[in-house]
């Protein structure tokens, strides 16, 4: 026992009622492979972000290296030379290798310029074919896991920490994995080892440690004597055998669901029946279309084929339609997609039966509170109440609940995907023991499992999926978990490569995707609105003498200035995945302050002091947007809604009708020109010129896109997330600011709400300009091309003589338009799609 | 199976099963609560505050907010944000004006029209975001600007001190039971949203979109029908605020919609609807209002102006959110 580089001592930690570890030790030394065992939810995932520090522990302590860890804090982990590989990948896809690479490193290691040639040479030291400029969302899972680890290993660390690194990877990679082990092994690096494959585990690892429930059930040296049933014991905890429910012998066999011949991306002519009374399993391994197959028969992927359950045909191109016909889906995500996480239990259990309790158009309480306890009953649901929100019940109840409501629907065929994912060990049997309890005679259910333990042990029949199709049906003494797994193995020699089969897009629609959302090249944006603003800047001249006047023109120019700037603002903050809608009301206000603090006629020493204080009124909204947004978990847009709402109210306190000159050598100053332009011109464009600089060519630039895209992945890479994020509200606030004294410059007086309508504008220009508000994406000249875009065509509408209302009506439109060009067309695409799918369906099921 | 439950109960000692408990809900209980605390402090403070006189001027005005923020508490509840409210209010009120021509016999037109050009707009807003999945925030704002350029248009072909038809303003002043009929209705629209919410498959089916519309997607809901229904039933009910506004200030101008833009919001907030989703209680809502309302009209006594008002549901809006997310005890 020499020299551990992690120990962990007596840790322990509980979310909600569920206990995910309880006092857990172990210790890992310096060239030692030590794995860590266990089911899914034996807190195996809890422990691995302990010990990377992501989590903190309600008590116990993590040393790394002899220096214990304080904090939560993934950063100081990994200066303490702790790196982890998780299992979920914690890269940016939006990203290229060398841009996650470059992010896994120390501020100031590799210069950034120095980045795509320093990122091919740590891939090329580990002889991965490829290159360091693609991005991450290009390549294989197995790459992705490789680049995982390269990154892991960029620090030379101590101590590795791998969490199910062979999951997505084929013989192949598990091979090139094994002897990358081998090798940090022989130079004195500890490894953790987290896996439920035992035979790797057997090969690879020196100790293991074993997990039940949370519970530390032992560190056993890996000898010759440890057979993987010994191991399995431990981890199972008890006689396996006798814990499922008995199966039952099926009389006849009456089919319920007939699927014959069943075809969608993932999966290619499925037949096959579903008997009466009988729990039928899809087996297979991890991606080979089962799943998409059962998920399928209820509309939830693409298919083609005939289902029909008790001699009708199914329509299966939506959940609700697929359930008129008696058929349900139980989804594997439960929080995403099977449980109404706020909503009480019982409105959770009885939704799918709520018809039988209405009355006259009512609900009858009685008649649902006495059904939903029953069912309580029958599916040992615990739980305080049936009024308590089911967020509160533990993974197992809640799935106890969801069960209930699938079988209780009416539904003569039942679906269940995934029955025992997160639920620990003891629920799991209850959960079994329910199912087989509550098929209906005249019904029967389809379990899709990635656990061949599980199937065994409950299923009458099991189908076996390899590369989209059924290759093996087992059935009676023929299902044994050793016959699943080996008939899924048999047929798979290499994992295949994700077939990306790209839909039959429109190319119109690709373009414009490309052009909006899609578009990684920033410049792209300003190619489209140049093209826009050329139409309408030559339909404008050839209606109008005025237009291309000089006064016009600078008028234009000098009415950007504040647009330009806001749109910059609210871009500060669509990066970080934000939205900020007090923009507007801090350029009033900026511009109310102005009147007081940079009043008319005041000397010069008091104009400076007046311009800081703006400034710093700025900052300090930014920051309090900040603070509520980041630290107080408030929605962004509701924070901004409040903070929009008290700045107008102190706004309208100073000044409730316009008054109050500002300093006309301030206003003066802003609209100076330079020749025939005004000076806020450059200003803008340097000011554009720099933010991009700093987005696309240094750190925190792609830091913050990093934030933008996946907070997630840029937390785990020691980004400090929420530092970026506050400072995306100050300098939004702060820009506003700017964008309130050009504004100020504009109306030279105090006027209470003259920026309420920037806010609007500064989304849609940034969003013209290439901003996308799911994050990441946009480029701070795009904003103020678009900002451009939108003052002109206002100009002209004036110009042109077209009313107010006018003007007003095509701000809304281009807002419109700008979201819809960049989300609305793939969900056209989308619609239509549907829509094809049903006619599709209508045609074949007519004949 | 019983000799499992028990095992699991030994495992988690803290829960029980199968035991009824009626609960008083607390987070919607709570802005009633504070509503009869900030009519206590007015009552010892500033007696003016609750003199029957004040109480009688400042009721319908909650009973106004109280309707909006009940469309905007729906609008939440699916998950949503709806900025369009004064462009609706407004366009409701101008239409309203302007097909009856203050002619009692075209009142009835007037009204219909009216609500069904608030409905449409609320279709507009529930298919951009329902449909084709567009921010709601974005939408609702971008909406309501096109329909506040289409009013205006309108408006322009009208006298300026258009008036409602005689026998609506005579209904918009009258009192039952010595209570202003806009109250009344306020009153009633609570219960009939209450009970349809509570008590009906509509109302629950909508609570289970609100609260994970994917998962109701799955297990066979009309997901995307509900949530496009929400801003039209909200849309609606900011068509009738501008109706019986209209009709108890008999010449609405264009600014009419104004004080809905972040009022409703606040309410809906304070009354603790889960930006989550699914959750809202449009008595609390009432609640949420009246409370807005009384502070404001305590304010006014005071002597601070209108402006302060702002202010304080700019805190409210974020106090309420702070507590709302602490009852749901998660921290996004």
């Amino acid at each position: 026992m020499s020299n551990p580089v992690l120990t962990i001592e007596n840790v322990s930690k509980t979310y909600g009622p569920v206990r995910a570890l309880d006092d857990v030790s172990f210790s890992c030394n310096a060239g030692e492979v030590h794995a860590i065992l266990g089911e899914n939810g034996s807190g195996k995932s809890t422990l691995m972000k302990i010990a990377s520090g992501t989590v903190m522990p309600d008590k116990g302590t993590v040393e790394v290296d002899g220096t214990s860890l304080q904090h939560g804090d993934a950063r100081a982990a990994r200066d303490l030379g702790l790196a982890t590989v998780y299992q979920d990948d914690s890269l940016v896809r939006e990203l290229s290798i060398a841009q996650n690479l470059y992010l896994g490193t120390k501020q100031g290691d590799v210069p950034y310029g120095a980045m795509l040639s320093w990122a091919q040479e740590q891939l090329d030291r580990f002889e991965l074919p490829l290159k360091a400029d693609t991005a991450v969302a290009a390549l294989t899972p197995a790459h992705r896991q490789f680049v995982e680890i390269v990154k892991a290993l960029l620090h030379q660390p101590r101590v590795l920490l791998l969490d199910e690194p062979t999951s997505t990877l084929d013989l192949e990679g598990v091979k090139k994995l094994s002897a990358m082990i081998r090798d940090l092994k022989e130079g004195g690096t500890g490894i953790i080892y987290v896996s439920h494959r035992l035979p790797e585990i057997l090969d690879l690892a020196d100790r293991v440690t074993i997990l039940r429930d949370g519970v530390f059930r032992g560190t056993y040296p890996v000898e010759k004597e440890l057979s993987e049933h010994r191991l399995v014991e431990l981890m199972i905890g008890r006689d396996i055998e006798g814990e499922y429910p008995p199966k039952p012998q099926i009389g006849d066999k009456v089919p319920v669901l007939e699927v014959n011949d069943f075809s969608g991306t993932h999966f290619r002519n499925v037949s096959f029946s579903a008997y009466r009374g009988e729990i039928l399993g899809f087996a297979g391994a991890e991606g080979n279309g089962q799943r998409e197959a059962l998920r399928a028969l209820v509309g939830l992927e693409d298919a083609t084929g005939s289902v029909s359950c008790n001699g009708t045909q199914v329509n299966f191109l939506t959940p609700r339609e697929a359930l008129e016909s008696d058929v349900l889906f139980l989804s594997s995500d439960r929080m995403g997609e099977a449980v109404y996480p706020e909503l009480s239990v019982q409105k959770n259990m009885t939704l799918t039966r709520l018809r039988e309790f209405v009355k006259g158009g009512f609900l009858r309480t009685r008649a649902e509170n006495e059904n939903a306890s029953k069912m309580v009953d029958d599916f040992g649901v615990v739980t305080a109440s049936l009024d308590k929100p089911i967020n509160r019940l533990s993974g197992g109840n809640q799935q106890k609940a969801a069960l209930a409501r699938s079988f209780r629907s009416g539904a003569k065929a039942v679906l269940i995907d995934e029955p025992t994912q997160g639920v620990d060990a003891g629920a799991r049997f209850e959960i079994y023991q329910a199912v087989r309890e509550n098929i209906r005679d005249d019904g029967t259910c389809i379990v899709n499992s990635s656990d061949a333990m599980e199937l065994a042990g409950i299923c009458d029949r099991v189908l076996v999926f390899s590369r989209g199709r059924i290759v093996r049906e087992l059935e009676g003494d023929d299902v044994t978990e050793s016959a699943i797994v080996g008939s899924f193995l048999t047929d798979r020699q290499v994992n295949e490569t994700s077939s990306d089969t790209s839909s039959d897009t429109g190319a119109g629609a690709k373009l414009l995707r490309t052009l909006f959302s899609g578009a990684t090249t920033w410049w792209v944006p300003l190619v489209f609105l140049a093209i826009l603003t050329l139409a309408v800047g030559t339909y404008a001249a050839s209606q109008s003498d005025v237009f291309l006047k000089t006064v016009n023109i600078r008028h234009i120019l000098l009415a950007v200035a504040p647009a330009g700037m806001v749109a910059m603002a609210q871009l500060h903050v669509l990066l970080v995945r934000g939205l900020d809608v007090s923009v507007g009301s801090i350029m009033s206000l900026t511009v109310v302050a102005s009147s007081f603090l940079i009043a008319f006629q005041a000397p010069l020493t008091s104009l400076v002091l007046g311009v800081a204080l703006c400034l710093l009124l700025g900052i300090v909204v930014g920051l309090v947007n900040g603070a509520l947004v980041r630290f107080a978990h408030i929605n962004a847009i509701i924070t901004t809604i409040a903070m929009l709402s008290v700045l107008q109210g102190i706004a309208l306190i100073f000044r409730p009708t316009p008054g109050g000159l500002i300093s006309q050598d301030f206003t003066e100053l802003l609209r100076t020109r330079v020749g025939f332009l005004p000076v806020s011109v450059f200003f803008l464009l340097a000011v554009a010129f720099l933010h991009d600089i700093w987005l696309h060519r240094t750190r925190s630039g792609l830091e913050a896109k990093a934030c933008g895209f996946r907070e997630e992945a840029a937390r785990r890479n020691g980004v400090r997330v929420d530092r970026v994020q506050v400072r995306a509200y100050v300098f939004a606030a702060l820009l506003a600011t700017v964008a309130g004294f050009f504004l100020g410059s504009e109306v030279g007086v105090g006027h209470p709400t003259v920026g309420q309508n920037y806010a609007l504008t500064s989304i849609a220009a940034a969003v013209l300009g290439g901003a996308a508000l799911s994050g990441g994406r946009g480029s701070f000249s795009g904003a103020l091309f678009g900002a451009f875009f939108f003052t002109l065509t206002i100009n002209v509408i004036s110009i042109l003589g077209l009313s107010a209302s006018v003007g007003v009506i095509a701000s809304g439109l281009m807002t419109l338009l700008a979201v819809f060009l960049y989300t609305g067309v793939s969900q056209i695409e989308h619609i239509a799609h549907n829509f094809k799918r049903r006619r599709a369906f209508h045609v074949r099921a007519a004949q | 199976m019983q000799s499992h439950a028990s095992e699991t109960v030994t495992r988690h000692p803290s829960e029980k099963p199968g035991l009824r408990v009626p609960t008083i809900q607390m987070r919607f209980a709570a802005i009633w609560i504070a509503f009869v605390v900030l009519v206590l402090i007015g009552a010892v403070f500033l007696p003016r505050s609750i003199q029957p006189s004040a109480l009688q001027s400042v009721l319908p005005f909650a009973a106004f907010l109280a309707i909006a923020s009940m469309g905007q508490s729906l609008v939440i509840m699916v998950r949503g944000i709806d900025l369009s409210v004064p462009a609706i209010v407004t366009l409701s009120s101008t239409l309203l004006l302007g097909i009856s021509r203050g002619a009692d016999e075209m009142m009835a037109a007037g009204v219909i029209i009216g609500l069904l050009g608030a409905a449409g707009v609320g279709m507009v807003n529930g298919i951009l975001v329902a449909v084709f999945r567009l921010n709601a925030l974005i939408v609702t704002m971008a909406v309501g600007s096109v329909v506040a350029g289409l009013t205006l248009w309108y408006r322009q072909g009208l006298p300026a001190e258009a008036s409602v038809p005689q026998s609506l303003s005579k209904f918009g002043s009258q009192t039952y039971l010595g209570i202003n009929t806009s109250v009344w209705i306020a009153l009633i629209l609570t219960c009939v949203i209450t009970i349809v919410l509570r008590r009906t498959l509509i109302g629950r089916q909508f609570e289970t979109v609100g609260s994970n519309p994917d998962a109701a997607h799955a297990t066979g809901v009309r997901s995307a029908s509900y949530q496009a229904g929400a801003f039209v039933a909200a849309a609606v009910l900011y068509g009738i605020v501008g109706i019986i506004l209209s009709a108890f200030i008999r010449n609405p101008t264009l600014e009419v919609g104004q004080p809905y833009l972040l009022a409703p919001i606040a309410a809906a907030v304070l009354a603790a609807t889960s930006i989550n989703g699914g959750i809202g209680s449009m008595i609390a809502v009432l609640g949420g209002a009246l409370f807005l309302t009384h502070l404001g009209q305590m304010l006014k006594l005071i002597g601070l102006e209108t402006s302060y008002q702002m202010i304080i549901q700019g805190v409210a809006i974020a106090v309420g959110m702070f507590l709302s997310s602490f009852f749901e005890g998660r921290k996004r």
